[in-house]
């Protein structure tokens, strides 16, 4: 666990740049992640050699804005908890909430906060479409009406 | 060709097939199961595939009736299991399984779990999950004079326009325990488009009581993830799912909200994108 210096992720992704957002894919546990232009900002200046200070310095450097180390923390925690980072990251804020700390340093910023929205992807989806179980309870669950059995699990699959 | 072990069936019947871009080969022990299964796929693809001649194909899936009476079925190397005594158990399987394959791994197409009317020259589409109304809501929109696409996928292009598949809509009723029933567009005073159109509308939603249409537009990136979610080939091909979502995103808009009655929510809708 290095907490000074986050490294991005990079094995495992598809990464589709957007206008004003980053739209990252996580092949490994098939996760959507939409990333806003600061959090993209700093999960691409994650590379194992600056500080969260450092990426404070290069967003003003780079930009027009400009945000505080706690912005830059923000968005390492989003990344943290989606799985975005090389190595696991320790919160900066300890106990503090996330609400608490966008409390606190949201309405100082003319900046964007850094956000990270996810959603997981389907299940693969011929599995989904197949009737497959693991028990006869899942059989009887409405998007198994359509399978050859809605109350037997036989062999993996909702079959008689 | 291949023998089952402990048994003397030869699956010596074939039916092979391409549909957007994938092979299959439906192999049977029995012919008349065989010409029932042919139908079924090309049912379930609604006619768009191409017999071809016996080759080497991506896909193989068996089907096949035994001594004791039970239909078999089995997909590639997987083990084969039995579906019971009744044929129509068999047909509504393999019509899925041949659906999916297709879905999942189709070439230069992107299929999207979603229903889909045409209006006004642009394309309305409703990704969701099953069991979210989207079958309900397509109708009620072909009832108000949308074209219909599709009550099951949104089958995109590499440039992002979208192509009917037309199925007849699948209703489940109540009185017939959700078992999914084939109504044809004309039977609801409809018509099915021909086509491919730019996409207008995607629009995110599900059925909630006493609920209010209050649209959230979503940006690109956040469309992106919610379409992602109801992406066939996702897993199987991540880069050109992404690709060609972007192209979809980056030309319409994208709304969420809940909605209430599919009936009253319909005129509202096609009001909403007339004014917007």
């Amino acid at each position: 666990m290095d907490n000074t210096f986050p490294t991005a992720r990079k094995s495992g992704l598809v990464v589709q740049e957007m206008p004003d957002e980053l739209l990252v894919y996580d092949t490994e546990n098939n996760k959507a992640h939409c990333l806003n232009t600061t959090a993209a900002f700093v999960w691409k200046s994650c590379d194992g050699k600056k500080t969260a200070a450092e990426i404070a310095d290069l967003f003003q450097a780079e930009s027009d804005g400009r945000i505080s180390e706690d912005m830059v923390w923000l968005a390492i925690d989003q990344l943290n908890e989606n799985d975005l980072l090389e190595s696991s990251v320790k919160s900066a804020f300890g106990e503090q909430s996330r609400r608490d700390v966008i409390k606190k340093i949201g309405f100082a910023s003319m900046v964007a906060l850094p956000v990270v929205a996810s959603l997981v992807a389907p299940k693969n989806a011929l599995a989904a479409a197949s009737c497959s179980c693991s028990s006869s309870a899942q059989c009887s669950q409405p998007k198994n009406a359509t399978c050859p059995s809605t109350t037997v699990c036989n062999a993996g699959l909702c079959t008689p | 060709m291949t023998k089952m072990s402990n048994d003397r069936r030869i699956f010596d019947k074939q039916f092979c097939f391409e549909s957007y871009g994938v092979t299959i080969r439906i192999e049977s022990n029995r012919t008349d199961l065989l010409r029932v299964a042919e139908k079924t796929v090309r049912k379930a693809l609604v006619g768009n595939l191409q017999p071809i001649e016996n080759q080497e194909s991506e896909h193989v899936l068996r089907v096949g009736h035994s001594r004791d009476g039970k239909y078999t079925f089995r997909d590639g190397d997987e083990p084969e299991f039995s579906l019971g005594k009744k044929l129509k158990d068999l047909v509504r399987y393999l019509n899925t399984i041949v659906r999916f394959k297709v879905a999942e791994f189709a070439v230069d197409h992107v299929f999207v779990h979603a229903g889909v009317v045409g209006w006004n020259g642009k394309a309305i589409v409703l990704p969701a999950d099953s069991y979210h109304g989207k079958t309900t809501l397509t109708a009620e929109l072909v009832k108000n004079g949308a074209t219909y696409y599709s009550d099951d996928f949104a089958v995109f292009d590499t440039d992002g326009m979208v192509h009917p598949f037309a199925r007849p809509l699948s209703v489940r009723y109540e009185h017939l325990k959700g078992i999914p029933t084939d109504v044809h567009v004309e039977s609801i005073g409809g018509t099915a488009g021909t086509e491919p159109l730019p996409v207008g509308l995607v629009l995110l939603t599900q059925y909630r009581e006493n609920s209010r249409w209050k649209p959230k537009f979503l940006s690109p990136g956040e469309g992106m993830i919610e379409l992602i979610t109801q992406t066939i080939p996702i897993r199987y091909a991540p880069e050109f799912s992404i690709d060609v979502l972007k192209k979809v995103t980056a030309r319409a808009r994208i709304a969420k909200s809940y909605r209430n009655d599919a009936k009253e929510f319909a005129k509202k809708l096609l009001e909403f994108v007339d004014t917007n």
